[in-house]
């Protein structure tokens, strides 16, 4: 298995390189640093030529890129262009933990919603559940991020004055509308309705009876942006934190589910119609063992690589999310790197996912044969 | 109620007299930002950004002069702004005599003193320096020192826009030399204090603490020399990434004060939000529509003053931007000195654009438009793509120009690449962008000939435009220190441009703060002092 991490890292390494001179001419064209000297307030052409001899910005594409490439390779990632005291490596490793932390909390959060949702949507085919899931995620896959991000900060305006029960009582209006039309089919009347209509009741009673009890009284419960109210003292398990850390992780986690319990509803209906499901039921298991033990581990699978894959891009950010909620990240990292032409930061904002989402790709495949003991690593 | 009756009297006593709030207790500014500055030294080319700007400027450090709301140059830390007889003008032998306050010292308690202005110099044409700008330091001969306090400055030669370089209005400020000397400049600022160098300046506030990207904290500096002593709490600069997040926190309370960029969409949803104060003033930067002259047909001087009679800037203004702005007949801005309105006459009269094109051979054809030689009189206009309001402007004068007989296509391009090539190549016909001048109402920086992109200074300056006896006139008024020959020659230059039109102005951009009423004090600023010009003054309370 070790050689073949080696094997397959070491293909990797042409396709990094071409990469790289991909990224840094795009860039060089794109971003070009020279371009925000002439909006410097009152800059003339004498003080724009003088700045573009003493930082070096007269060089061609090739020969940044050939300077660039011999020091990366021995691990200078260079001075970033805009800020010459600090390393593009020490800039961006300041700004990981925040990226790190908020995909990492999405994608947990990600895995613990979408994962039943589909398996459950694959179990209860065609039922008014399975419609509102599909309709979600339809909805979650058309969305785009700044516009969902900017409604949960509309979202956030309105909670402040109006409270926030509107949550517990939509959540409990979808439970009774399922029930009900879960009802009109004759055959599906059984204990579990029942709860589920129950549940949904009292959420609505509740909302309703204590509306006023659930903020709306000018106090903010989800913060708009930043990470902490106060940068330079927060606390990560603070109150405040989390007031913060909610918005951001809702709009990437919303995308992720619409589109990790499609995934885990096809791979789940795959595994219920195999046929080593249809001689454990043969055998006379109960339905609980033959789907808990037999098919869950199975339909699993997929869902594995998909995660895996997308840790790796967790490294490169959310760019529009952490945009849209003034995240420090190295998301914003990378959108600011390439407004100002800070070609160095952002080659290594980009390598730096890159190269993730290489090794990333190949621990999803080492965790696949891990867990299917049927496949065979070559 | 004691703490109310305390406050007003420290309002009373400091002269303050028009609060126009019920303040219950000093309170925080919580300033969002759009976008974070990359350093905190804005003296650098990586650090001159109006974000870094309004974190630094008028807040932690002063120059010796700060511009005040209408543009002018009061004392800051000088005793006065030189006059009379501190000006000295023989032959070509120019220099300004200056005197510091006595009480002015640095957050560190050190006396501010002419050994710093004479460091500051050195540090802005240190050739190993990377600053933005050079501009009127390096017009400076010497600077003698007659006592701690008082010192000349002698000019190589006679600079009218001398008062510019000290002051915070012209976007510079001194620096200490007891921190800085000996320190790489490039590098030892950039993100706050560093190993032996604390974050030292002479204004009301001092940084409490700085995270990149995100968070700039300052809080008053108890050893400010000046009264009125800064009475409102801290001042917390958050960098949230967008301006529609700094208005989504202005609405949340999250922030009480936000500087959005003047995009005239977003006043009326500030202006929505209850309690807030909505202010704006024309600044030195205007958006126009340049004209490339060394290319047919607007090689032309009739083809061009044609273009300007078929252009309705004023509708603009009226239709589209609600009157929020005014049309500009200059190039520079009405609150500068010398300004001259030479463009009034070119008022939308599309027949007096059509007489003149047909006095230049041109003849209008059946589909309206105006051709000459079998060129049709069809203009691209390039401009920054994404930038709603100038797409809507120049769809409106697109409009408006056909009654004219001249077709506008409207031509998007990247910043980078308009900016990074277009321009500079002249790969271009008419293009919209803004011009951003300085303050002092000199126009050599955007318009003598040396600051046309050639080979020679690589492709640097913004100057598309040159005409016999340009240099020599603006030359000339950059050198006329008497304000009475500076104004004259100031005029004969507008009406120049106003005769041979280069480029049309439109509309100058306005400074905009829009802040919460619980905040007493933010008059905005059309200079590079900012909206901080004058802190030291605010009063925060609860709303």
């Amino acid at each position: 298995m070790i050689a073949y991490a080696l094997r397959r890292l070491l293909i990797q390494l042409p396709i990094l390189l071409v990469f790289s001179f991909v990224m840094y001419l795009v860039l060089f064209h794109a971003a070009d640093p020279k371009a925000r000297l002439q909006q410097i307030p009152g800059a003339r052409a004498e003080d724009i030529q003088r700045i573009i001899e003493q930082q070096g910005l007269d060089k061609t594409w090739y020969e940044g890129y050939w300077g660039w490439l011999g020091d990366f390779v021995q691990g200078d990632w260079g001075a970033s262009f805009s800020n010459k005291a600090v390393g593009a490596a020490t800039l961006i490793w300041d700004r990981l933990p925040a990226t790190l932390e908020l995909m990492l909390v999405s994608l947990l959060l990600s895995i613990l919603i979408a994962a039943p949702i589909g398996i459950y949507s694959a179990l209860r085919r065609y039922t008014p559940f399975d419609y509102a899931t599909t309709a979600f995620s339809y909805i979650g896959f058309a969305m785009p991020t700044f516009l969902l991000g900017l409604l949960l900060q509309m979202f956030a305006i309105w909670s402040q004055q109006n409270g926030w029960a509107v949550i517990p009582f939509t959540i409990g209006l979808i439970l009774v509308l399922a029930t009900v039309t879960t009802l009109l089919k004759p055959q599906r009347s059984s204990r579990g309705i029942a709860i589920t209509a129950g549940v949904g009741f009292v959420l609505i009673w509740m909302s309703l009876a204590f509306w006023g009890s659930f903020g709306g009284d000018g106090q903010l419960i989800f913060k708009t942006a930043g990470r902490f109210t106060d940068a330079a003292n927060g606390s990560m398990f603070s109150v405040d934190h989390l007031q913060h850390l909610a918005l951001p992780v809702i709009t990437l986690a919303v995308v992720n589910i619409a589109a990790w319990s499609r995934y885990q509803r096809s791979a789940t209906i795959d595994v219920l119609s195999a046929d080593y499901l249809r001689t454990a039921r043969a055998k006379g298991l109960p339905e609980r063992t033959v789907i808990g033990r037999h098919a869950l581990r199975n339909a699993l699978l997929p869902l594995i690589t998909i995660v895996a894959i997308d840790i790796g891009f967790a490294f490169s950010g959310a760019v529009v999310t952490e945009t849209v909620f003034g995240w420090p990240g190295i998301g914003r990292l990378l959108y600011d790197a390439a407004l100002d032409g800070d070609i160095t930061v952002a080659m290594g904002v980009i390598m730096l996912g890159a190269f993730m989402i290489v090794v990333f790709n190949l621990i999803a495949d080492l965790a696949y044969a891990i867990a299917d003991p049927r496949i065979r690593l070559a | 109620m004691r703490a109310r009756i305390r406050l007003a009297t420290a309002a009373c006593v400091a002269g303050v007299a028009t609060l126009g709030v019920a303040s219950t207790a000093l309170g925080n500014v919580t300033h969002a930002q759009d976008q974070a500055p990359p350093i905190l030294n804005n003296a650098l080319a990586d650090g001159n950004t109006v974000v870094g700007q309004r974190v630094v400027g008028g807040t932690i450090f002063e120059n010796l002069f700060t511009a005040n709301s209408q543009g002018r140059n009061v004392a800051l830390l000088a005793t006065k702004v030189p006059s009379g007889s501190d000006i000295r003008l023989r032959g070509r032998n120019f220099s300004v005599r200056f005197s510091i306050q006595p009480a002015a010292r640095w957050s560190d308690g050190r006396p501010v003193t002419a050994d710093d202005v004479i460091f500051t110099w050195r540090t802005y044409t240190n050739p190993n320096n990377q600053v933005s700008s050079r501009t009127g330091w390096e017009e400076i001969r010497s600077i003698t020192k007659q006592g701690a306090k008082n010192f000349t400055v002698n000019f190589k030669r006679p600079y009218a826009p001398w008062q510019e370089i000290f002051s915070i209005g012209g976007g510079s400020y001194l620096f200490p030399r007891h921190i800085l000397q000996g320190k790489d400049f490039n590098t030892v600022w950039n993100n706050g204090p560093s190993a032996g160098a604390p974050f030292v300046g002479s204004g009301p506030y001092v940084l409490a603490s700085y995270t990149a990207d995100e968070q700039a904290v300052l809080r008053p500096n108890t050893r400010y020399w000046r009264t009125p002593k800064p009475r409102a709490g801290t001042i917390t600069h958050n960098f949230v990434g967008s301006t529609t997040t700094a208005v989504v926190q202005l609405r949340t309370g999250e922030s009480n004060l936000i500087t959005p960029p003047p995009s005239f969409d977003l006043f009326p949803q500030i202006r929505a939000i209850a309690n807030t104060r909505l202010q704006s003033r024309s600044a030195a930067s205007w958006e126009q529509l340049a004209f490339n002259v060394q290319a047919a047909p607007l090689n032309d001087r009739a083809v061009r003053q044609a273009i300007a009679y078929a252009i309705d800037r004023k509708g603009v203004t009226t239709d589209l931007l609600g009157g929020q702005v005014s049309r500009l007949d200059s190039a520079l801005v009405p609150l500068q000195f010398g300004y001259k309105p030479s463009f009034a006459k070119y008022t939308y009269q599309p027949e007096r654009a059509k007489q003149i094109l047909r006095q230049a051979g041109w003849t209008q054809g059946s589909d309206g438009i105006f051709s000459k030689g079998g060129q049709r009189l069809s203009l691209t206009v390039k401009t920054t793509a994404g930038n709603v309001a100038r797409q809507r402007n120049i769809q409106y004068w697109t409009v408006k120009a056909r009654a004219a007989g001249v077709e506008l296509v409207y031509t998007p391009e990247p910043a980078s690449k308009l900016f990074g090539g277009t321009l500079t190549n002249g790969d271009y016909q008419v293009a919209n962008f803004a011009f951003s001048g300085s303050f002092d109402p000199s126009l050599t920086s955007i318009l003598v000939g040396r600051q046309i992109p050639t080979q020679a200074n690589d492709f640097s300056g913004q100057n598309y435009y040159r005409y016999a006896g340009a240099d020599a006139l603006l030359n000339a008024s950059d050198e006329a220190v008497d304000t009475t020959r500076r104004r004259q020659l100031l005029g004969q230059i507008q009406d120049r441009l106003a005769n041979d039109v280069p480029f049309l102005p439109l509309y100058a951009r306005p400074n905009t703060v829009a802040h919460n009423r619980s905040i007493a004090g933010p008059d905005v600023n059309p200079t590079q002092a900012e909206i901080y010009w004058n802190v030291n003054r605010w009063v925060t309370g609860r709303s």
